[in-house]
């Protein structure tokens, strides 16, 4: 053979045995069965997103958020059902106007022996809050909290704050020994002690024999990062971890036909729509009213589920999860799919089809820009290209913008440069009013940036009808208060659109055992998660 | 070299300075994580001394620079110094290995090449050769993690942990150059072998062969060895698509996260860091040169006597 | 390509070399092979919209990851996208992209460094101490920085690329007028009274075409995979469009699930980049025939 054929055909069967080998089962992991034998010395290694521990400033947020650790714990803590349970305080009481009481749990010791207590909380979790910006979100400022006897603290905010409690459940409030620091060696009481930290490689924690709870099953948990979830999945793949967070949608069927374990949470977040309704030139096409409907039933969030997200998602369209909404969550009524309804608004709008499809009014193009980068572009696709064809159905043609994380993205919110933000949001505390309050409210009493009011803000009904729940004591009324809100700002105006609820979906070796998976990522508790076999 | 670094230095400072965005205002909500009201960002730019004429802002940066002092990333709010010393060591342990297997594979095949040239070996390399410099590196190492670590789970997949997580990166690394100093290699080996070779081969036999095949051996290897210092400089420079992909928390992957997240302090410290790699490299390869070259003089005089 | 090979390129080449090269061109099978798998995708990527069975952009997620069919050659992606179709429009993009970009790296170079080359003196030392300083930046490192000014997209790629790349080429110019120049018959021209634009144009140019012509087919690989990495990493082709790179970065995503969305993208770079090469080396071989470089 000339050696010139040869050349080239050396290279060519390169190419043809790479595509011959695509798909074909690989190993199963683990193929023996369960044993039921609890290995008490085993180490856990956890695959998580990236590492975004802040490791300085009042912020410093070392093993607590937002992989969790577990190794300081908070005041108060939220079950799978978004309700608030003791932790290190066992009770507590509301003392009119704006303090609250908390009895700590006794015979707590922090991990470097101090004990827990209110002398303790104070200096390590309020008075550390107080330091942040504002007060962090309860507000504390150092003279917000006043040891009332050794076990019992009173915490008065600096502004008037019924959802302290709810709000004491973020990791971002937890309590740390006195004099330890929280961006470099963290102490605290929980179920397992700081040993180690690579930046953006790795963390490990070792279980604390004195801990005041049931003891963990594991001997030492090791966090890796890995930003990319291909890397993050394939490592679980691989083996080099054992339990892997966020596993994509796509993959689940892949992991289970491999001998993998999935847990999946309750819905505790959404992946959302926002529309400039206040943009300018060239973006304020969506300030019309009927062009947001349009969108809104002209999106088919079923097929979004099945095809893209392959069923793992709910047709949830509240935002905020059902189960902290309890029985108030049909208030929301939510956007049908008609994609007839949804032309004819486009129709009635002036906006008429032109000659390549894409309608037209006045002489403009309906022409919108998608914005996506929360938490990153990455998470998100392909929704965004799904989102452009189904808009394309519409007559509406849609140009995507990607940013790389969730500074960029709001960056662009806060210029409000586009016309449709989209992101994947979570519930994290227990405070159902927290997420719209923040991000839609725009009356007296609003905390939030401003920056996504500036694009989607309901308006003023909207504010009239959620203001109450900045002071409403009551669960049961502020869920219904909420709801009613929601309904507004998703259903009447169409600012926020919830494309789907999502849950947690973790992956993980058959050989470990107990994890419960909760639906708020940052409150995960290790406690219970055990590794069989040898 | 000192007017490359200066222009090094004018092209780095330069970048953050075309780039869109008041660099006050990115510091304050970025770094000092604070909101931005139009006080506080006169304020910092003021602090910063953002107010200053371009030029004394380049001199002031460049002093401090020179002392290491390369300002603070957006991202991590760390100094940009430390950033990099802290990651230069991962990519270090990826860059050197790489080099030197490429060297390995690439002497050896390209030498082999040249001494029987038109013939099955010849081919062989020169198909492998041409193949290994046409491989995109991102598609090879994806086929490569495809078979090696989720077919066969003989290898990690990314990450570095353990011994065996070297060795898909190192490969990938190394195959591209390899490719392309074997090529030279080859190139250099015939140039230096030239007609004398021939001639000898025909008329005198199989050990004067190799006696002629030694002596082109040292002086094919000069202008090989300033091509491997290029090669080397650009793999420690940061190979960032292989760092992307196995997830090495390198210098590369450093340089495209401070491109996604646009962090231009860190872009800066890592152009001039760059580009002061690649100038440092190749005047040490320089001076060897020198080195070898003396000796290979010194070596034929004796040969000649 | 080096400074040495180059150099002695040049002073291999004449004005017959032309001729030359194209006979010898056709000789060399490798090279025809190049050539024709050139002539392939470049046709592919002009008729794209005609031959494509299907929208590239069509999205169907109710049929992903579809296994080969007579519907679907290769199948479709993780959106129901079909692969043959989004292949094919990525020629034209790729390819596309390609050309543009060497184009302006090609006529920057050509005319930084003729003007290097021939006047010497300042001009020179100013633009050889520009080369020298880009030539001190490790490959990627300044498109991505550029990137990272100008914001992601493909045009803003293609700038980084060429303002990254014009000094290789510059260089192998200014390498080649400078040997030229030095020339009796240049002398000769010059001393009897011609214009420069005349030298140029009779004398310089048909000379140099020989390593620039090499150079600007190897240079064509180069930059191809520059491209499409700038893509796979997320900066450059911005979604839903079907190009290379962008593709195998999306079948990253899918590895363990759908490989083929990963290795068809891969296997089409690899090809085309190949094929510049034969092409290239071909034409390198007849310049200078006596020592056969790879």
């Amino acid at each position: 053979m000339r050696p010139a054929a040869r050349r080239v055909i050396a290279a060519l069967v390169l190419a043809l045995v790479a595509a011959a080998c695509g798909g074909g089962a690989g190993d199963s992991d683990e193929g023996q069965g369960q044993r039921a034998q609890l290995n008490l010395n085993a180490e856990l290694r956890i695959g998580f997103t990236d590492d975004q521990y802040i490791l300085e400033g009042p912020d410093a947020n070392l093993g607590a958020y937002p992989a969790n650790a577990n190794i300081v714990e908070t005041l108060v803590y939220i079950n799978d059902r978004y309700e608030v349970v003791p932790r290190l305080a066992e009770r507590w009481e509301f003392r009119p106007p704006n303090t609250w009481r908390f009895h700590l749990r006794q015979g707590v010791r922090f991990h470097d022996g101090q004990p827990m207590n209110a002398q303790t909380i104070k200096e390590g979790l309020f008075d550390r809050v107080a330091a942040k910006r504002n007060g962090g979100t309860i507000r504390a400022t150092p003279q917000s909290a006043v040891v009332v006897d050794e076990y019992t603290i009173d915490y008065t905010a600096s502004v008037p704050n019924l959802r302290v409690v709810e709000q004491l459940v973020h990791p971002q409030n937890g309590a740390l020994a006195p004099g330890s620091n929280h961006g470099t060696r963290p102490v605290g009481t929980g179920p397992f002690r700081f040993v180690d930290y690579r930046p953006k490689e790795r963390i490990t924690v070792e279980r604390n024999n004195d801990y005041w709870g049931e003891k963990p099953l594991v001997a030492r948990m090791t966090f890796r990062f890995y930003p990319d979830r291909n890397a993050r999945l394939l490592a679980l793949q691989a083996g080099d971890i054992d339990l892997a967070y966020e596993i994509p949608r796509d993959d689940v069927a892949g992991l289970e036909s491999r001998g993998f374990t999935i847990a999946k949470s309750t819905v505790g977040a959404y992946r959302a729509i926002y529309l400039n309704a206040h943009g300018e030139e060239p973006y304020d096409i969506l300030s019309d009213v009927n062009v947001r409907k349009a969108i809104a039933v002209g999106i088919d969030r079923q097929k979004h589920v099945d095809g893209v997200l392959d069923g793992l998602a709910t047709t949830d369209q509240t935002f905020v999860p059902p189960s902290a909404l309890g029985a108030s969550a049909s208030l929301i009524r939510g956007h049908q799919y008609n994609l007839n309804a949804a032309r004819s608004l486009l129709d009635n709008a002036g906006w008429r089809a032109g000659a390549d499809g894409i309608r037209v009014k006045d002489g403009r193009r309906l022409r919108l820009t998608l914005v996506s980068g929360f938490p990153s572009a990455e998470v998100i696709r392909p929704t965004p290209t799904f989102l452009q064809a189904e808009l394309r159905n519409l007559g509406i043609e849609v140009e995507i913008v990607e940013r790389p994380d969730s500074a960029s993205f709001q960056d662009l919110m806060g210029r409000k440069q586009g016309d449709i933000f989209i992101e994947d949001g979570n519930q994290n505390d227990a405070n159902v009013g927290f997420l719209p309050i923040l991000l839609l409210y725009t009356g007296p009493g609003s905390s939030g940036s401003g920056v996504y009011q500036g694009i989607a803000a309901p308006g003023p009904r909207f504010d009239q009808l959620i203001q109450p729940a900045l002071t409403e004591p009551d669960h049961a009324k502020l869920q219904e208060i909420v709801a009613t809100a929601m309904n507004e700002a998703i259903t009447e105006q169409a600012t926020v659109l919830p494309l789907n609820g999502v849950y947690r979906i973790y992956g993980m070796k058959k050989s470990v055992t107990g994890f419960v998976p909760h639906p708020s990522f940052l409150n995960v508790s290790w406690l219970g998660v055990g590794v069989t076999g040898g | 070299m000192v007017p490359t670094l200066l222009g090094l230095s004018f092209i780095a400072f330069g970048l953050a300075n075309l780039a869109p965005g008041d660099p006050a205002q990115q510091y304050l909500t970025r770094v000092l994580n604070q909101p931005a009201s139009q006080e506080e960002i006169e304020r910092v730019r003021e602090e910063l001394g953002l107010d200053r004429p371009l030029a004394v802002q380049y001199v002031d940066w460049l002093g401090d620079a020179l002392r290491g002092d390369l300002g603070v990333s957006y991202a991590t709010r760390r100094p940009v110094t430390t950033e990099i010393a802290h990651r230069v060591p991962y990519t270090l342990q990826l860059a050197i290995p790489a080099a030197l297997l490429a060297l390995v594979i690439a002497i050896p095949a390209g030498v082999v090449s040249a001494l029987y040239r038109g013939r099955l070996p010849d081919h062989v390399m020169r198909v492998a050769s041409l193949a290994g410099a046409s491989l995109p590196s991102f598609w090879l190492a994806l086929l490569l993690i495809l078979f090696f670590a989720v077919h066969l789970s003989l290898v990690p997949v990314a990450g570095r942990e353990g011994l065996d997580s070297y060795l898909l990166p190192t490969l990938t690394l190394a195959l591209g150059p390899a490719a392309v100093l074997a090529r030279f290699t080859r190139s250099t080996m015939l140039e230096a072998l030239g007609d004398d070779y021939v001639r000898t081969a025909r008329a005198k036999g199989l050990t004067a062969r190799l006696v002629v095949a030694r002596h082109a051996l040292r002086n094919a290897l000069i202008p090989v060895a300033t091509d491997f210092g290029t090669r080397l400089s650009h793999l420690v420079a940061g190979a960032v698509i292989v760092e992307t992909i196995f997830v090495w928390p390198g210098l590369g992957k450093l340089t495209l996260d401070a491109v996604t997240e646009r962090d231009f302090p860190m872009i800066q410290g890592v152009v001039l860091f760059g580009g002061l790699t690649v100038a440092l490299i190749n005047l040490v390869v320089d001076l060897s040169y020198t080195l070898i070259d003396a000796r290979v003089r010194v070596g034929t005089k004796a040969v000649a006597a | 390509m080096t400074p040495t090979e180059a150099g002695v390129l040049v002073s291999e080449a004449g004005g017959e070399a032309r001729t030359r090269i194209l006979r010898r061109l056709l000789r060399d099978r490798a090279a025809v092979v190049g050539l024709v798998l050139v002539v392939l995708v470049a046709a592919a990527a002009l008729l794209a919209p005609v031959i494509s069975p299907h929208d590239p952009n069509a999205v169907d997620v109710a049929n992903k990851f579809a296994p080969r069919s007579s519907e679907h050659l290769l199948g479709t992606d993780h959106l129901g996208r079909d692969m043959v179709s989004r292949l094919l429009w990525g020629a034209r993009l790729s390819v596309g992209a390609t050309l543009v970009a060497t184009v302006g790296i090609g006529l920057i170079g050509l005319v930084l460094g003729m003007l290097a080359g021939w006047w010497g003196g300042f001009v020179d030392g100013l633009i050889s101490r520009v080369i020298e300083l880009m030539q001190a930046l490790p490959p990627l490192l300044l498109p991505l920085a550029i990137t990272a000014v100008l914001g992601a997209g493909l045009r803003n790629v293609l700038i980084a690329i060429v303002v990254s790349s014009w000094a290789n080429y510059a260089r192998i110019v200014r390498g080649a007028v400078l040997a030229e120049r030095s020339k009796p018959y240049v002398e000769a021209a010059r001393s009897s009274g011609a214009s420069t634009g005349r030298i140029f144009r009779r004398h310089l140019l048909p000379n140099i075409v020989g390593p620039v012509v090499v150079m600007t087919t190897l240079e064509l690989g180069i930059i191809l995979l520059a491209i499409s990495g700038l893509s796979f990493l997320g900066l450059g082709v911005q979604p839903p469009a079907a190009e290379w790179g962008a593709m195998l970065s999306e079948g990253r995503t899918y590895l363990s699930r759908a490989p083929a969305m990963m290795v068809y993208p891969g296997a089409a770079i690899f090809v085309m980049v190949l094929a510049f090469n034969l092409v290239g080396d071909g034409l390198r071989d007849f310049l200078d025939p006596r020592s056969r470089r790879a």
